[in-house]
């Protein structure tokens, strides 16, 4: 499936189904390009091939790399058996997490809803957030909730990187009364008990329960590029081009596109265009 | 930068490998072959947890 990520949020609002953000791979590939289902297991750039898991070898004369990112859940401990054990643990960013979301919301009727921002860099840094204040919308409507305490922890030290917006979203988590933990980063989830664990700049712990968890999970280079040998990488995985032309800093007849490159931005096409 | 800068342009149909098949591999492969001159080949690998 291809899918329009960013419609998420609001697929874990409960106002799209997920359905609606995904077409299939056929649809949408042009009916000249050639289409391989499987996975590429080398490159070598100096040659301008590409070795596909099959053992298969493919030449080019230009390659576009825009294989994405990994959702790493894994390295917050506990929180892959939360997301399939507790229903009162959700995650927009994964198509197999997030159609808990909404009913997280609805069976919600108070105490406290803890929601997450993983160390950087990650996909669109709004979309932590997002999914708190539309759950706050929807739970100061339902008279069937009681009280409710909102709580945000951020590997950031601030609510949000750009200042503009910053100071606006300030405004909101004072009239909401949401406590706002900054360099707080979850590092585990104990479902059986209720309980979130963040790291504190210092080291320490911080620990609470919640009566509903958004994780928005650590990020990093697909694993084929973390491996990578082929200089096609910077030191931490990420495809190294030019910020302005995309172009490989090394082989000039490589691009790269979207959430896998090195460039300074946050991953989100709303940082690019402003 | 433009294809057209690199030595590939001299090549009668350049042969494009696309890796990956979201919005940029995808929208990347649509203009290409909007283009008309390109042998495109995307190569997908769903990772999706």
């Amino acid at each position: 499936m291809h899918y329009y990520q960013p419609l998420w949020t609001l697929v874990g609002g409960g106002q799209f189904n997920l359905a609606d953000s995904g077409k299939p791979i056929s649809c949408l590939m042009p009916k000249s390009a050639t289409h391989f289902k499987e996975n590429v297991s080398s490159f070598q750039p100096a040659e301008n091939k590409i070795t596909l898991e099959s053992g298969s070898t493919l030449n080019y004369d230009a390659l576009v790399v825009a294989a994405g990112l990994e959702l790493n859940y894994a390295g917050i401990d506990g929180a892959r058996e939360a997301l399939k054990e507790d229903a009162k643990v959700c995650s927009n960013y994964s198509p197999a997490y997030v159609l808990k979301t909404f009913p997280a919301i609805k069976s919600f009727k108070g105490g406290k809803a803890v929601f997450t921002f993983p160390p950087m860099p990650i996909k669109c840094p709004g979309a932590p957030q997002k999914i708190m204040w539309i759950a706050n919308d929807i739970w100061k409507k339902d008279s069937s909730v009681g009280e409710y305490q909102l709580e945000f922890n951020t590997f950031l030290p601030v609510i949000f990187g750009v200042p503009k917006y910053a100071e606006g979203l300030m405004k909101l988590v004072e009239s909401e009364n949401v406590n706002l933990n900054r360099q707080h980063t979850l590092v585990e989830v104990d479902h059986l008990s209720s309980l979130a664990k963040f790291k504190k700049e210092d080291g320490e712990i911080y620990q609470t329960n919640y009566d509903f968890l958004h994780i928005t999970p650590n990020q990093r280079p697909l694993g084929i590029f973390r491996e990578d040998e082929s200089q096609l990488t910077d030191a931490a995985g990420w495809v190294s081009v030019n910020e302005k032309s995309l172009q490989h800093s090394v082989y000039e007849n490589v691009f790269g596109v979207g959430d896998c490159t090195s460039i300074q931005t946050s991953k989100t096409a709303a940082a690019i265009t402003s | 930068m433009k294809l057209s800068t690199l030595n590939i342009a001299k090549t009668l149909r350049p042969k494009v490998v696309i890796v990956g098949a979201g919005s940029g591999g995808m929208s990347t492969a649509a203009r290409l072959a909007r283009k008309g001159n390109y042998d495109i080949t995307v190569i997908l690998s769903e990772t999706y947890e």
